[in-house]
């Protein structure tokens, strides 16, 4: 089958940003990430997919596109602190009403990484490292508090947390797939922290990802959960988009 | 994970063998300290674990580096676990996996079926069934037998 890629030099640094359509397992897509593509679909369509379109034109025009896995009718909801995420994806799952328990693991697994990804990974201190101990119950002040957004579409949840900080990058998510995906698959971090796997973890339960970085000012990472009987392993897209300058460490 | 059921250990004695049932969500607040001296055969049941996320995963993988020297079964593995095997390959590391619950889905009325199935019938399983619920439907594997049992090969 052959492989479509479309390429595009984007920003100061010259980074190379590729749009690959195939059908894919999840470890050649995680590989394809590995190797510096932002953007993923797999789907028998390859670049006439109606989201790999959106894709292409997104990326041609350097927009931030809406795909239609991302729904129309959101509901948005204010995390405040770390203990309160059990009781928020409950009211989520609650109100989802999916048809199997499987699918509401699913998004149990991934909203659970998603939030706390956000709060002990996405918040740091000047020197890079992180402001909350994974451990630690967290009370975020109101400039860190998270949105969750959420919303029943066609067979399946959408739903999406951004926190305020933007510190994600796309190294972190090739870190992440070469450890969990690469030919150290399954070694995991001994460290207090273990962020690699929560993103691998995400990326493997959910359908669609993106991620929607603004340096220094946010990351959202939005995804689409099948529910049962609409879960196809060979269709399934992952997007990387980063708008903005992004500050030097110091 | 904080979904208000906390992880309980119990050990048992069963002949040569200790028998550890996990209860609850194994996440960052699941402590394992009274496990990492076990030795000789272990078998572990997760029947009563609910959730698992990323650092009670990396807890675990931690806990099993421990007891490299034991030998290892996991028995009971409903399908949060059976996702870890199939996704972090040490998550299981040298364990042998007696048994786990297979979900089933009715196409009619949506009930759910839980099948415990053991190891010397993973490549057999069936991949649906009448329902014993609503009598008109059928449940089906929800999943594919394949890739379910991927920690197998």
């Amino acid at each position: 089958m052959k492989l479509k890629t479309k390429k595009k030099t984007n920003g100061p640094r010259n980074a190379t940003v590729r749009v690959h359509c195939a059908v894919l397992s999840k470890e050649a897509a995680a590989k394809c990430i590995v190797d510096g593509v932002h953007h993923v679909h797999s789907t028998e369509l390859l670049d006439k997919d109606p989201a790999a379109v959106t894709t292409l034109q997104a990326v041609s025009g350097g927009e931030i596109p809406q795909y239609s896995w991302e729904g129309s009718q959101v509901t948005s909801l204010s995390i405040v602190e770390s203990a309160a995420r059990g009781r928020v994806i409950g009211e989520v799952l609650e109100a989802a009403k999916l048809k199997s328990s499987r699918s509401g693991e699913r998004v149990r697994e991934v909203l659970e990484e998603l939030i706390t990804n956000a709060i002990y990974h996405g918040y740091q201190k000047s020197d890079g490292t992180a402001k909350y101990a994974r451990r630690e119950s967290v009370k975020l002040p109101e400039s860190e508090q998270l949105t969750l957004r959420w919303s029943v579409v066609s067979n399946g949840l959408y739903v999406s947390v951004e926190d305020r900080a933007g510190t994600m990058t796309f190294g972190d998510v090739q870190r992440s797939f070469m450890r969990c995906y690469g030919p150290e698959r399954g070694k995991i971090e001994d460290k207090e922290s273990g962020a690699g796997l929560g993103l691998y973890l995400i990326f493997d339960s959910a359908t669609h990802v993106k991620v929607v970085i603004q340096p220094g000012t946010s990351t959202q990472v939005s995804c689409w959960i099948a529910d049962k009987g609409h879960l196809n392993p060979d269709r399934f897209s992952f997007n990387f988009f980063e708008r903005g300058k992004r500050r030097e460490p110091k | 994970m904080n979904l208000s059921e906390s992880f309980k250990i119990t050990q048992t004695k069963k002949g040569d063998q200790t028998i550890v049932n996990l209860v609850g969500v194994i996440d960052e607040d699941a402590h394992f300290d009274q496990l990492g001296k076990l030795s000789g055969k272990v078998t572990f049941n997760f029947r009563g674990i609910t959730a698992i996320n990323s650092c009670g995963v990396r807890n675990w993988v931690n806990l099993m580096k421990e007891l490299s020297q034991a030998e290892i079964s996991y028995e009971e593995c409903p399908p949060v676990i059976v996702r870890q095997l199939n996704m972090v390959p040490s998550f299981a590391g040298k364990a042998n996996v007696l048994s786990a619950f297979v979900p089933y889905v009715c196409d009619n009325c949506d009930s759910e079926k839980f099948q415990l199935v053991q190891a010397k019938e993973f490549a057999s399983v069936a991949e649906a069934m009448p329902c014993d619920k609503c009598k008109k439907g059928e449940m089906e594997f929800d999943g594919q037998p394949k890739q379910y049992f991927a920690f197998k090969k």
